[in-house]
């Protein structure tokens, strides 16, 4: 066991069994407020957000005790919700959609990274290191493959050419790769298994980053995402470093939206 | 798909019916921005000094809120332009 996750491990026994059952209470309304917007409505959907971001910012506030970093990660959940669909987008052609929702929860993330510091994020790696990062990288080919093959996704170009995969690509490694990877596993995770220990917090922040697809409308792509939560966060937290998921992450993006759908559809 | 643009949103957002729904979510956001500048100017007034840093923490959803909003405006002001 490395020190990272001696230290989680200790710090669990700092966490109080309400401070456990209002995380688990938000993280449950946090979802609910996904399958609201898929199968209810888009307004309902934010409005439960909004509410949700709002009392989550409360109770970092007026917390009592050490432990209440855990309400600001959950914060950033349904604010990431409300940027991707208060932004105005149709206007700019569906690939640039992702940096107009994502630049201003980058912006959020930064500002949060000042109460809650990122674990995992550092770049100091030995050589052995980088190669089990490679490995990690490497998994976003297959899965990037599978995912096209469950969800079909319609193209966003009729046909590619370099500029476009060179600009479409930058967006997705910032904006899906680095941001996703950072909040789900170098915020979420971590708050997640002081809370729940080590196991049940990687189960749980993966269920969570799941839910988040519940708008994806395909049981098949939820669970995939949800073995890919698992996949990355247990990777993760084994080499102590993100950097392998955000390019695996990157390359499944960049496969599912960008590429496989031109070359296969 | 990620999770900022899953399917649902992309369908929203291509939907015919998407400038209704997009003055109602914009309300919503200005609401929200509203009530997170006004609790946080309150506690700073009453209470400045025993909240100190934590007050901050607003700023994580008012200030990317706040440039939300001035590209809306923009936008609206971009579309009014082209149409008249």
């Amino acid at each position: 066991m490395d020190i990272d996750a001696t230290l989680i491990k200790k710090e669990v026994t700092i966490v109080n069994t309400s401070t456990i059952f209002l995380v688990a209470l938000f993280a449950l309304l946090i979802a609910s407020a996904e399958a609201v917007l898929a199968f209810v409505g888009v307004v309902p959907g934010v409005l439960l957000d909004a509410v949700l971001l709002f009392a989550l910012l409360n109770l970092f506030l007026f917390r009592k005790g050490s432990f209440g970093e855990i309400y600001l990660v959950l914060a950033l959940l349904p604010l990431l919700r409300i940027f991707s669909l208060v932004v105005p987008v149709i206007q700019v052609p569906p690939i640039y959609w992702y940096a107009m929702a994502g630049t201003p929860f980058l912006l959020a993330l930064g500002l949060a990274a000042r109460f809650v510091k990122p674990r995992w994020a550092g770049l100091q790696l030995d050589r052995r290191a980088w190669a089990i990062q490679g490995l990690i990288a490497v998994s976003g080919l297959p899965l990037a493959v599978a995912a096209y093959f469950i969800l079909h996704p319609t193209p966003l170009f009729a046909r590619l050419n370099w500029q476009e995969i060179l600009i479409g690509s930058l967006i997705l490694i910032l904006f899906s790769g680095f941001t996703e990877e950072l909040v789900f596993r170098s915020m979420l995770q971590p708050v997640m298994q002081q809370a729940f220990g080590l196991r049940y917090g990687l189960l749980l922040s993966s269920a969570l980053y799941a839910s988040m697809f519940l708008g994806s409308l395909t049981p098949g792509f939820i669970l995939l995402m949800g073995l890919v939560g698992l996949l990355f966060g247990y990777s993760v937290e084994r080499s102590g470093s993100i950097w392998g998921a955000v390019i695996a992450h990157s390359i499944l993006s960049i496969g599912l939206i960008l590429i496989l759908p031109v070359l296969w559809y | 798909m990620t999770v900022i643009l899953n399917t649902i949103v992309n369908q929203q957002i291509l939907s015919s019916a998407f400038g209704a729904i997009s003055n109602e979510l914009g309300l919503i956001a200005v609401v929200l921005l509203l009530a997170l500048l006004v609790e946080r100017v309150l506690l700073d007034a009453y209470a400045g000094e025993r909240w100190g840093e934590r007050l901050r923490v607003f700023n994580i959803a008012t200030l990317p809120l706040l440039i939300a909003l001035a590209v809306i405006v923009i936008m609206r002001f971009i579309q009014v332009l082209q149409t008249s």
